[in-house]
């Protein structure tokens, strides 16, 4: 079956779950009254998420460790793919996706999110030493990896539109399920950059100085935030004010540190759409 | 190369893999039977309902399946774990296309054979379990080890509603080391040798069933 055909069939349902149980969302009083959460998380999104000999580390993981902490009832966590996630929490069956999700107008209108936990904007990362891209500008007609449906995949319009005012055009771009495939093929010389979020690309670098070199950010400035099913306030209030006790407290600064490996000293407290706008 | 800590990790996704698609394959097969049976039997009703079943889950992606039954189910009122889901989404998947193997042998079946029972006073459920049945499922065997080996290459969609199988574990290993190639290459030969003891199996049983039968 054809990537693009799997794909439709993934949106056909993903539509058809929104439709058909938009009302299961438990309120937070609900939570509250059987006693449990239930968040997803995903388990190939280093630094954020991931999994080693089957346990679960990361970034994400170090938070939800303190939400359990100060939660009165259980917080219970599922790990699944990316590509289950949003669908899982528009249809209800996760209270929050507790994952690096990047705020995105499309995003936006099927899912609210919380503050954001993490700056999110897009990079592109070259093999070492390749000299033929030294800025954005170079970029122009080269073979570009993305994630499919990731926001790699949307911020495409920008760059489009940042090659098009230095005279360059968008050259063709393959999609991946998975980045470790991405990186494996600019490696091997089939892609001549990949495109992903500047705190992804800061670990890949820190893990492997010699094969890649991390060049300029593309694109508008974006975060990553927690998704939760829209319309849901009381579960978005009570992540909101989670998190806000922790960055008051430095606990996030902290973790930012040990995970990330960058801080962000200035992150917004509402969730903001790339550019800085305002959710409406 | 992979550590060893790593291995027994890919080994564990291995097991599941093993595990969901055999209890998938144990229930489709009889399931399969039943379908065929309705298909083929005297109520339209259920004969419509068969053919539809069938050809829509054929049609469907097994990832939208397995979406489906899990993300979809719930606002039905049914819950399923995500263990009891992907078996479940697995058997109902492999239900169909084994259907379609026994409603095959089922038509080919030498109408004679049938008529000899009928005249010798055998009702048609008789005639099923005492003629039709111990003939054709040594028929359709080398068929329904096929599609077992199908269903098993299917199986990581299972990984969408998060069943850590096989090809899963692979990913996460590849998403830590960035190097996808060790740990597929690993589970490309993990998957080789489970089908190859399918396969095995699978031979030894058709040619003791030849033996024994005189023909398979």
């Amino acid at each position: 079956m054809k990537a693009f055909e799997l794909r439709r069939w993934a949106v056909v349902t993903f539509l058809a779950a929104i439709g058909i149980s938009s009302a299961f969302g438990a309120s937070l009083d609900e939570i509250k009254k059987r006693g449990y959460m239930v968040v997803a998380t995903e388990d190939d999104y280093p630094p954020f998420e991931y999994v080693v000999n089957g346990k679960p580390m990361g970034y994400d993981h170090a938070l939800l460790a303190l939400l359990r902490k100060s939660t009165p009832f259980e917080v219970r966590q599922e790990i699944l793919p990316w590509q289950g996630i949003l669908p899982g929490v528009a249809s209800g069956k996760y209270d929050a996706a507790v994952t690096a999700a990047v705020i995105t107008d499309e995003r936006a209108k099927s899912l609210d999110f919380t503050m954001p936990i993490s700056e999110s904007t897009m990079a592109y990362v070259k093999r070492k030493g390749d000299s033929r891209i030294k800025t954005i500008k170079e970029l122009t007609g080269m073979t570009l990896g993305v994630q499919q449906g990731g926001a790699s995949f949307q911020v495409l319009p920008d760059l489009e539109s940042e090659l098009k005012s230095t005279g360059g055009k968008l050259g063709q771009i393959v999609q991946y399920g998975a980045f470790s495939e991405a990186y494996q093929d600019l490696a091997n010389k089939r892609l001549d950059a990949v495109i992903h979020n500047i705190v992804s690309l800061s670990t890949l670098i820190s893990e492997k100085p010699q094969q890649f070199e991390l060049g300029q950010r593309v694109g508008k400035k974006s975060y990553a935030a927690w998704a939760v099913q829209k319309g849901n306030k009381s579960v978005t209030d009570f992540l909101n004010a989670f998190l806000a006790k922790e960055k008051a407290s430095g606990a996030l600064k902290k973790l930012q540190e040990e995970h990330l490996k960058i801080i962000f000293g200035n992150l917004p407290s509402e969730p903001l759409l790339p550019g800085d706008r305002k959710m409406n | 190369m992979l550590k060893v800590a790593t291995l027994l990790d890919l080994l564990h996704g291995a097991g599941v893999t093993v595990a969901v698609s055999m209890l998938a394959i144990a229930a489709g097969i009889p399931l399969g039977l039943m379908l065929a049976a309705g298909r083929t039997g005297r109520i339209r009703v259920v004969r419509a309902f068969c053919a539809a079943y069938s050809s829509f889950v054929r049609a469907v992606p097994v990832v939208t399946f397995m979406m489906l039954i899990y993300f979809g189910l719930p606002a039905l009122g049914i819950a399923l774990d995500p263990f009891p889901a992907a078996v479940f989404a697995l058997a109902l998947n492999t239900a169909a296309f084994n259907g379609e193997i026994w409603r095959a042998a089922i038509a080919d079946f030498p109408h004679g054979q049938l008529e000899a029972a009928r005249a010798f006073g055998m009702t048609r459920n008789v005639s099923f379990w005492r003629i039709v049945f111990p003939q054709i499922w040594r028929s359709s065997l080398p068929s329904l080890v096929n599609e077992m080996t199908l269903l098993i290459k299917v199986s990581p969609a299972i990984a969408i509603i998060g069943v850590v199988d096989l090809t899963r574990k692979a990913r996460q290993i590849s998403a830590v080391t960035y190097e996808p190639l060790p740990a597929f290459v690993s589970a490309a030969l993990i998957y080789g040798l489970v089908l190859a003891l399918l396969v095995a199996g699978a031979r030894w049983l058709e040619r003791r069933l030849a033996r024994r039968f005189g023909f398979a």
